[in-house]
């Protein structure tokens, strides 16, 4: 996989958690079921930091663009979807060839595509 | 939706070690993460995403039983891992008790009937009713500990 793929999911499964932590709903959910969520996400934060600084400043400055309009800049592809935009991929992408070894855009949405199938 | 998801649906053999043999919290992490059907690279990635979750409080969530759970892009559909510590072990649970019984839930981002919330509950629910029953820790066979998990299921 490609390191910087990695840093990207790595950093959307993080935004996901913090998201969720912070959303009142999914916090009250949470705690009916019996978790009781701390409020302190400081440790998670610094970490989310470590991954920003390791991606390429354009890379972070699409991610954080894609956030801004969409919520969730990392889509997963199954069944050759993307699960972003819910559309299909060109065939001329849907090949053979691990395509978690570069950073694909969708040609769609344009977010970045991890490609759960490969 | 909750009435008509069944947890046993999602509970599978292969998906369960009776017999753990972690004795830290990192270490269930990986013993359970190594149970999923994906790569070592998706794995590592995986029990990070974990680890954090807890840091924002633990999922031992009392009575011998603990649910630790993210969701991550890494997987394509909702997994639930049983493990089993028939001695226990510190998971900082929420009781101070020793954890016996844990179950593993991943959901991918994408799930439009948000089937790991309903999951989570359930699970809650099937553990207050596992920590009643001695056969917990008893049952040897993965199967008929998924036919005794069934049974609290259906209620």
């Amino acid at each position: 996989m490609h390191q910087q793929l990695e840093l990207l999911i790595m950093l959307h499964d993080v935004d996901l958690l913090l998201k969720e932590s912070h959303d009142a709903e999914t916090s009250r959910q949470l705690k009916k079921i019996g978790f009781k969520m701390g409020k302190t996400t400081k440790k998670i934060e610094a970490a989310r930091e470590r991954l920003l600084e390791g991606l390429d400043r354009d890379i972070v400055k699409r991610y954080r663009r894609l956030v801004k309009r969409y919520d969730r800049a990392v889509a997963p592809v199954l069944d050759g979807i993307c699960y972003g935009c819910y559309q299909v991929m060109p065939t001329a992408m849907a090949t053979d060839k691990d395509r978690n070894k570069e950073i694909c855009l969708c040609p769609n949405c344009g977010r970045f595509l991890y490609w759960i199938e490969k | 939706m909750d009435s008509i998801m069944r947890l046993v649906d999602h509970l599978r053999t292969e998906l369960m070690e009776l017999n753990l043999r972690s004795q830290t919290k990192d270490e269930v992490l990986r013993e359970l993460s190594d149970l999923l059907p994906i790569d070592e690279k998706s794995k590592e990635m995986l029990i990070e995403t974990l680890k954090k979750r807890e840091e924002l409080g633990s999922t031992g969530v009392s009575r011998g039983v603990a649910i630790p759970h993210c969701r991550s892009l890494l997987v394509k559909k909702l997994y639930i891992v049983i493990g089993r510590s028939r001695k226990g072990m510190d998971f900082k649970s929420l009781d101070g008790k020793p954890v016996h019984i844990f179950f593993l839930i991943v959901a991918p981002p994408q799930e439009p009937s948000n089937q790991y919330l309903i999951a989570l509950g359930k699970v809650a629910q099937m553990a207050r009713e596992l920590s009643k029953k001695k056969e917990a820790l008893e049952i040897e066979d993965k199967q008929d500990f998924l036919r005794f998990l069934s049974k609290l299921d259906s209620g």
